[in-house]
């Protein structure tokens, strides 16, 4: 006993084969072909098969004649998916990265600019053959529900010359429009803010989307963090994953490079060079920590903006995140109560994360000049965050 | 007083100059080359990529920018110089520079334009990797292919266009979008010109060995219901959409071009539609490059595989050729 290869499109064949002996009722009979129905697997005759063959052959799409569907109907399970805001440089430089690192079943993009966002998109799942995720492009806010994690590039960028503080206001009103959105949404979502000036953004976003702090943090000093384990390798000439060493605090000018626990395979270079961080050093390791600072800007001198680095690294945010790995990032995180830190500001500090977001933090003894200078960039963010219209 | 360095690191051992064994260079940074760079980078083909540019401050900007992500990545050296020493011992030398097409412009229209850059790009690259292999990416390719390989006096084995690559691979994305399955799984050939005169190879265009013309007779005509052939229109028109969208192409071509240098570095010996010499093959008689199933391996293009083409398909590839060279012949190379 044959099944016809259209069972999927009608309820039973029986019922049908009345009707197509009527030629005048064959119109009527091809609305119903079209809609799809369970899938019930009556069993009927190789006769009436053949029938329904004659008239579902002319019909039926390849689609349906190469593959018989099993549980059609049956709603797709969500996996891991992403949703990035700003298709500009940096959001496209985190889509890439994602994408080619296979973390996330679906990148849902974002953006307020139609065109751009669809021809990203496109251009994107033109490569489809060579990834394996889905790519989606959001027309509105409904279609990034049930994200996993979010991650928001959009804003207005700094300009050559321009400090990330001065991008402040500009900023928030981007983000009164976003985040309220992505949280309705996916209210458990875990919320990555890449946008600058990052550490006030992600109070911002906090405050804006009613989420636990854990479930908020922002890329912070993890690219500062990788720029000076960069510059540490080429002047030893050791890849820099053998350099380990965290610059925390303020995403800028201000972020603190905590010489006294940087090392390599444990040996803290301070312990070979005591005046590492003061301005007496023949070998001007101090310079490190500058070129850091004026990284972004050099980077924006030359080439107009920075994608590539800052890319790379929500990708390996992304992946502890969505892979629950507790791999220690230095990410930007409601730091009050600690350090003597008083105010509601978010600084980078070497965290924990997990499926959860941040899920510790790690303790570092930090010299008082090192706490000192967290507490003057904890007062200098509070200063302006005081301020804002939210 | 001995350096940090000196202090925490003993060398054990009499330097030797290193050669490189995998270096890949790209030449032009802008939004393909870059998109080329990042692909090739996060798949971790190489363990040297040079980039090189005429426009100094972009170059060095980009070179940077990558530098900068060294962490999360697993090519320890990248350099970039408008010198081209610096792209010295290639394996293989991906070339994207050139003039992009404007929105609606053709890729034909392109040509003139880039001959000109390619006659300073070519022998540079010879000189300073006499055994590379050349994979031409800028448009229009299949010219600039042939340009390649008259300038660089490469065997044919060596000089590869990316050809049809991507048309190939928009077709089975468009394919598995229709069907519901993924790319991989749908297998179909666009060959011949890349533009505007591609030709999707129907009788060939098959889910698990199950040929798609054989459950639908007019695939590929304009009778079809199903109008099938939109799919190929679709991948024709796919650049001209996208640049009028975003401005350019970037992230498709550059993993399809990472895929393309997978095969070469890894010598996986992987069927690719590429842009390859074509006369003698399908009743071309020119030396014209046009795409068709090519074998890759580290020794570049080692096999072509011969289709068996329908008498209008052929006559497609032909009219192609023809195209192709009436503009070669009247260039000055």
């Amino acid at each position: 006993m044959a099944l016809g290869t259209s069972n999927s499109y009608h309820f039973g064949g029986v019922v049908y084969l009345g009707i197509i002996k009527q030629p005048f009722l064959f119109v009527f009979f091809f609305f119903f072909i079209g809609k799809k129905t369970p899938n019930h697997c009556s069993p009927i005759s190789e006769k009436d098969t053949r029938k329904q063959n004659i008239i579902y052959n002319t019909m039926a799409t390849v689609k349906d004649k190469l593959i018989r569907e099993v549980n059609p109907g049956e709603p797709v399970v969500a996996g891991a998916k992403v949703t990035i805001v700003g298709v500009g440089q940096v959001g496209m430089a985190c889509a890439i990265s994602i994408l080619q690192s296979n973390i996330a079943d679906n990148v849902t993009l974002i953006d307020v600019m139609e065109d751009k966002l669809m021809g990203e998109v496109m251009d994107l799942q033109h490569g489809s053959l060579f990834l394996k995720s889905t790519i989606t492009a959001a027309k509105d806010y409904s279609e990034t529900a049930d994200s996993k994690l979010c991650i928001i590039t959009a804003g207005v960028r700094q300009k050559e010359g321009e400090s990330r503080l001065n991008l402040v206001q500009r900023n928030v009103e981007v983000f009164k429009h976003i985040i309220p959105n992505l949280a309705k949404y996916s209210p458990d979502a875990i919320l990555l803010v890449v946008s600058n000036p990052v550490d006030i953004l992600t109070y911002v976003s906090w405050k804006l989307s009613g989420f636990p702090s854990h479930r908020v943090m922002g890329s912070g000093t993890n690219l500062d963090t990788a720029r000076f384990r960069f510059l540490i390798g080429e002047k030893l000439k050791i890849n820099s994953s053998s350099v380990h060493g965290y610059i925390i605090g303020e995403h800028g000018d201000s972020s603190v490079p905590v010489w006294s626990e940087t090392n390599v395979a444990g040996v803290s270079l301070q312990s070979l060079n005591p005046y590492l961080d003061t301005e007496n050093d023949p070998e001007e390791w101090k310079q490190i920590h500058k070129q850091v600072v004026d990284s972004a800007y050099e980077v924006i001198k030359l080439k107009g903006y920075t994608s590539w680095a800052i890319g790379l690294s929500v990708s390996t945010l992304a992946q502890s995140i969505l892979k629950n790995l507790r791999i220690v990032h230095p990410v930007s995180y409601l730091i009050k109560d600690l350090h003597g830190i008083k105010e509601e500001v978010f600084l980078s500090l070497p965290c924990v994360l997990g499926s959860s977001g941040v899920c510790g933090i790690i303790k570092q003894s930090l010299k008082e000049s090192e706490t000192a200078r967290l507490k003057k960039s904890s007062e200098t963010l509070w200063a302006i965050q005081k301020d804002l219209k939210l | 007083m001995a350096t940090v360095k000196e202090q925490l690191i003993e060398h054990v051992m009499k330097d030797e100059v290193s050669i490189p064994c995998g270096k890949v260079t790209v030449v032009g940074v802008g939004a393909v080359g870059m998109a080329c760079a990042i692909s090739i980078l996060t798949k971790e083909l190489t363990d040297e990529l040079a980039l090189v540019d005429v426009i100094e401050d972009k170059l060095k900007g980009e070179m940077m920018d990558l530098q900068h992500g060294g962490l999360f990545l697993r090519t320890p050296k990248i350099v970039a110089d408008k010198d081209y020493s610096c792209t010295a011992n290639s394996k293989v030398v991906v070339v994207t520079a050139g003039a992009r097409q404007q929105e609606g412009e053709s890729r034909l229209n392109l040509v003139q334009r880039n001959v000109n850059i390619f006659k300073f790009i070519i022998p540079n690259i010879v000189k300073y990797s006499p055994n590379c292999i050349i994979l031409v990416v800028s448009n229009p390719v299949d010219v600039l292919t042939y340009v390649a390989w008259k300038l660089s006096g490469f065997p044919r084995n060596r000089v590869i266009g990316s050809g049809c690559n991507l048309d190939s691979a928009r077709f089975r994305y468009l394919m598995g979008e229709k069907l519901n399955l993924h790319p991989s799984s749908c297998h179909g050939w666009v060959i011949g010109e890349h533009g505007d005169s591609s030709v999707p190879v129907w009788s060939g265009v098959n889910v698990a060995g199950v040929s798609l013309k054989n459950l639908n007779p007019g695939m590929g005509t304009d009778e079809d219901k199903e109008n099938w052939k939109e799919v190929h229109k679709q991948v024709v028109e796919s650049a001209y959409e996208v640049i009028k969208l975003k401005g350019y192409t970037s992230w498709a071509i550059g993993m399809s071009v990472a895929d393309l240098v997978e095969s070469i570095m890894k010598n996986l010996r992987k069927v690719h539609p590429v842009s390859t010499m074509v006369q003698g093959m399908h009743g071309v008689k020119d030396e014209v490059f046009l795409s068709i199933p090519c074998v890759l391996s580290s020794s570049g293009l080692s096999d072509v595989v011969k289709m068996t083409l329908k008498s209008d398909e052929e006559e497609q590839l032909r009219k192609s050729a023809d195209t192709l060279w009436g503009i070669q012949k009247e260039l000055k190379l």
